[in-house]
């Protein structure tokens, strides 16, 4: 049961560290997040879909396709629902990226239906054991993506001149706009890459899972959480949280019984945040007077 | 409100048998507590079932046939391997399913809508582990086999019809009217929920002989008319006084049948 236990727990958890990275990378370059990240995961799985299996293309390009959808989303979202309210001071761009979540979502069940579809994948037509633990091939693959993610967002972001103007634009976007750096079209690319992770994290989950109109809203929820956990700054502290988060769903579950998971789950995140305010490896924002 | 409401699906046992002094609650559907002591009958029948687990959606459809399910174990004198709930957008009930494995269960007790069902039986596909799974109707409610892959033929669920091997004349008419309307069907696979159509169709059927044996469409005295109704040749059964005072649920668990996905129909697996 524990090898089990450990396959759930860390492949749960990378996909929910893998949307919560796109809450990371708008935060860190604007301050806000879109709260539509769920909607991007259904998004990203239904496109997947609907080239692929609909519409017949080759995968590859089916998920290019349904990735360049997301990035689209992700530029429609910063443009209609935050840099308006933004620009003007306002704090409303919370509420418009949860309406447009939900405009989203329910645009899908009407195009798409509510009948959830499978997106077959060689990935999981058979499990391989591991340990003794039945485990599909996609299951591994999910969590080196989200590391792999990791890893190449902090590695921009420390190492490479793209990396330098997101933390400008971050740390002072005016004094960044003086130094010519194109603020808005930063923010606008910082919030298509993060629907593009969400709608990564819908195409890995879609063959394990199914795909529906209503398959992002509880992931997006969940890796808010996760996404708090592990630091929002923090691109290695959201995706440790997810992994944590994870296994301690499944650890719960498969010790304490389904009654409990979401009791000492979201329990162990409050304690978590009490001793740890600003996340697992988050820092409190210095104000400088 | 005095407004007869006939229930074609929702299978909630507290639906009909509400308490109310004043009825207007009727169905022509399945009922939770009889599925249930359906389910462990054929636990026991089919596969000698002698601790069975259940592994039910956590919600009010879940939360009824817990009920049912620990009530009709205990009339069959049958010891409980557990029960464990699952959310409706869960991926992964390995941990679930490994606790009642643990705990010794010989049969599962299964209740979800199509896609948390698909999720058990991948889930079991990936523990490799093989025992019986009796399921309320859930998996009936949309494409299940291609959901749940080749794992969908082990699950046996609650129908109270299916149009596949039925050769009655209504059920081949029915058919016809529906290839006829609605020209996206092209297979039996684009028929679901069968159960939902016929149920709906035997409701609609008796709701009208119930106007007629009234003489009225008044709540109160329509009310009464159910209970007048004559004998009716239904698509699923033909129904001999289907609703008195105290019974205001047309369908009987012998009416229920067990059925099972075979290439992407609904087939009848047993009576």
């Amino acid at each position: 049961m524990l090898t089990g236990t450990l396959v759930s727990g860390l492949g749960l958890g990378s996909m929910y560290g893998l949307v919560a990275l796109g809450f990371h990378i708008t935060f860190a370059v604007s301050g806000t997040v879109n709260f539509a990240q769920g909607s991007a995961v259904t998004l990203g799985a239904v496109l997947g879909y609907t080239f692929a299996v609909q519409l017949g293309w080759p995968m590859p390009l089916a998920i290019a396709a349904a990735l360049a959808g997301c990035a689209g989303l992700g530029l429609v979202v910063e443009r209609l629902l935050v840099r308006p309210f933004v620009t003007r001071g306002s704090d409303a761009w919370l509420l418009a990226t949860v309406a447009g979540g939900i405009i989203l979502d329910n645009v899908l069940l009407f195009t798409f239906g509510k009948e959830p579809r499978s997106l077959p994948s060689a990935l999981v037509a058979a499990p391989v054991q591991v340990l003794g633990a039945g485990i599909y091939p996609l299951q591994l693959l999910i969590p080196v993506v989200g590391i792999a993610a990791a890893l190449a967002i902090r590695a921009v972001f420390r190492g490479t001149e793209l990396g330098r103007v997101l933390l400008a634009v971050a740390q002072n976007s005016e004094a960044a706009r003086l130094m010519g750096i194109d603020v808005a079209r930063t923010v606008a690319c910082a919030f298509a890459l993060s629907a593009v992770l969400a709608g990564a994290a819908g195409l890995l989950i879609a063959p394990l899972f199914s795909v529906s109109a209503e398959m992002g809203a509880l992931f997006g929820i969940k890796a808010f959480a996760v996404a708090i956990l592990g630091g929002i700054g923090s691109a290695t502290g959201v995706v440790l949280a997810g992994l944590l988060y994870g296994l301690v769903e499944a650890g719960v579950t498969a010790t304490l019984g389904s009654g409990a998971t979401q009791i000492v789950v979201f329990s162990v995140i409050i304690l978590a945040l009490a001793l740890r305010p600003n996340g697992l490896l988050g820092r409190a924002a210095v104000n400088k007077v | 409100m005095k407004v007869p409401f006939v229930g074609p699906w929702a299978a909630g046992t507290g639906i009909t048998r509400n308490g109310a002094a004043d009825n207007y609650v009727f169905r022509v559907s399945a009922v939770d507590a009889l599925v249930d002591e359906a389910l462990v009958a054929y636990a026991v029948k089919t596969y000698g079932a002698k601790k069975p687990g259940a592994i039910l959606v956590n919600n009010a459809w879940g939360e009824s046939n817990q009920q049912g399910i620990v009530a009709a174990l205990k009339a069959a004198g049958l010891p409980s391997a557990g029960i464990e709930k699952y959310e409706a957008n869960d991926i992964d009930m390995v941990p679930q399913l490994s606790r009642l494995r643990e705990a010794g269960a010989d049969a599962l007790f299964l209740v979800g809508n199509v896609g948390p069902s698909a999720q058990v039986v991948k889930s079991l596909d990936r523990m490799g582990w093989t025992v019986p799974v009796i399921s309320h109707w859930g998996p009936a409610g949309g494409r299940f086999d291609e959901l749940a892959g080749p794992g969908a033929a082990r699950v046996h669920f609650v129908q109270t019809f299916t149009f596949a091997g039925n050769d009655s004349p209504k059920a081949k008419a029915v058919l016809d009217a529906l290839k006829a309307k609605y020209p996206a069907i092209k297979s039996m696979a684009d028929v679901t929920p069968a159960v939902g159509i016929a149920n709906a169709y035997d409701a609609t059927h008796l709701i009208a002989l119930a106007i007629q044996a009234a003489g009225a469409t008044e709540g109160p005295k329509l009310r009464d008319g159910f209970y007048k109704i004559p004998a009716y040749a239904g698509l699923i059964k033909t129904y001999e006084a289907p609703f008195a005072p105290d019974r205001h649920d047309a369908l009987k668990p012998d009416d229920y049948i067990f059925a099972s996905f075979r290439n992407g129909e609904i087939v009848a697996v047993s009576k």
